[in-house]
């Protein structure tokens, strides 16, 4: 019996640990299969470095979120960290140290949650074009309509059965400047579809800013297929649309709608994943910086 | 800091074999160089025992020792991200460690309870290098590891590491 003892066995987990940690969490999840004691061993690795990632000091979260045509105009927007239920707490930690199986599963299924902030350097604001002149400006952009809230303004015609956002997610560190970063990584990007009858729909929901946050992910608009990233908004219809003159019975009335950005939920697994290939970019391309600027090139 | 002959002390292997080593070489360890702070102006004439370390291995690990005894003494540990640390490991510790496993892994609990951080961290990164780029079963089979899933658990984990499939 005691002959047939694998010499690693000896190892306590603290050293397993440590042989381990020097692995990136990719190489990680291929070792999973190994045995219980790898399994369980890189499962707690990765429930601290998900923590880690979601609420990392030097990496930013950044957001851009706009209707195509006003791509180049859309302000980029911080945000700042919340939470990540189910990670947060010392009972979610306990509960989901249990061994079993399909603990790998449930922390893929962990989002962690953002609140974007109001762009404090605005990129519209007075930067010409390098080519000579001025931007004009879009007719869709953000507007300041809420005191904490980022708002943005959609606008559907009578034509049209939905407006679309392009949803752009970033893992940035900071550079020495304002728009300089040292790394930067994509965690999600897609194009979504505002549908009139969401919108319609959502707008018959009351506020619920002042609540704490909802663990519920149906009402959370998906900027990409794969779920990495969803926004939370409030859709608040705004006084300011024109009765049309002559609508046809099988017509809709044009619309227009504020839609205020209350949460980012974006899949903790992603953020980590993400967070190593920009700290891979730190470490490969030390000196070179990600400009990200709002010309047109 | 006494100047003059280096001083020595003796360690004794848990099969009571006595090791005479300078002063500086033991004081690798923290265990006991911190030892010999507690002693410290006590006449030191008995042989310190280490009852987890046999005389093949601590053999070994005073070779170390002896190899890293002008090293500086490593600053207040920062793992702040193992992540960025890479498994590069010097020539000279490489030859150290080609030895077999069993060796290897009791050099690392050896330098784990004597407290020798260099010598833990040249052992960690000599098993990441083993198990690095290798497949589950080739790990298995390089540690002479039993895997003990069945085969519907090894299937569910197969699908849950998938983390970033749709990509």
């Amino acid at each position: 019996m005691a002959t047939s003892l694998a010499p690693i066995e000896s190892l306590p987990n603290e050293i397993l640990t440590s042989i381990l940690s020097s692995f990136s969490s990719r190489s990680l999840l291929a070792f999973t299969p190994t045995c219980h004691r790898f399994h369980n061993v890189i499962l707690r690795l990765l429930q601290r470095r998900l923590l880690e990632a979601a609420s990392h000091k030097e990496h930013r979260l950044i957001l851009e979120c706009y209707h195509p045509s006003a791509k180049f105009y859309t302000p980029y927007l911080y945000c700042d960290y919340i939470s990540t239920p189910g990670l947060d707490t010392e009972r979610d930690f306990r509960s989901a140290n249990s061994e079993a199986t399909g603990q790998l599963g449930i922390l893929s299924e962990l989002y962690s949650y953002f609140r974007p902030l109001k762009p404090i350097d605005n990129r519209r604001s007075a930067r010409p074009h390098p080519a000579g002149g001025w931007p004009i400006l879009p007719p869709i952009g953000l507007v300041d309509k809420h005191e904490d809230l980022v708002c943005q303004d959609v606008s559907l015609e009578s034509h049209e059965l939905f407006s679309q956002l392009v949803t752009t997610t970033n893992l940035v560190k900071l550079g020495p400047k304002p728009g300089v970063f040292k790394s930067s990584a994509t965690i999600g990007e897609g194009l979504t579809r505002v549908w009139r009858e969401w919108l319609s729909e959502r707008a018959s929901f009351p506020s619920r800013s002042n609540h704490a946050t909802v663990q519920t992910d149906n009402d959370l608009l998906w900027a990409d297929s794969g779920n990495h990233v969803g926004l939370r908004m409030n859709v608040v219809p705004t006084s300011d649309v024109r009765e049309p003159i002559i609508l046809n019975r099988d017509e809709d009335p044009p619309v227009s709608y504020t839609l205020q950005y209350e949460e980012l939920a974006v899949r903790t697994s992603q953020l980590l994943l993400m967070l190593e290939t920009a700290l891979d970019q730190e470490l490969n391309h030390s000196g070179k910086a990600v400009v990200i600027g709002s010309w047109v090139s | 800091m006494s100047e003059g002959p280096a001083q020595t002390i003796v360690l004794q292997s848990n099969d009571n074999v006595a090791i005479t080593v300078e002063r500086k070489v033991a004081e690798r360890s923290m265990l006991i160089k911190n030892m010999l702070e507690d002693l410290a102006g006590s006449e030191l004439d008995s042989a310190i025992p280490i009852p987890n370390v046999n005389e093949s291995v601590l053999k070994k690990v005073i070779e170390w020792c002896e190899h890293h005894k002008n090293d500086p003494q490593t600053a207040a540990d920062d793992d702040s991200d193992s992540r960025k640390k890479t498994t590069d490991i010097e020539e000279w510790d490489q030859k150290f460690m080609q030895v077999d496993q069993e060796m290897l892994f009791e050099i690392i609990l050896a330098s784990n309870y004597l407290d020798i951080k260099p010598l833990l961290d040249v052992g960690c990164k000599t098993v990441a290098n083993m198990i690095k780029g290798k497949s589950p079963e080739e790990i298995r089979k390089t540690f002479n590891i039993t895997n003990d899933f069945t085969p519907e658990e090894e299937e569910q984990i197969r699908r849950e590491n998938e983390w970033a499939e749709d990509r």
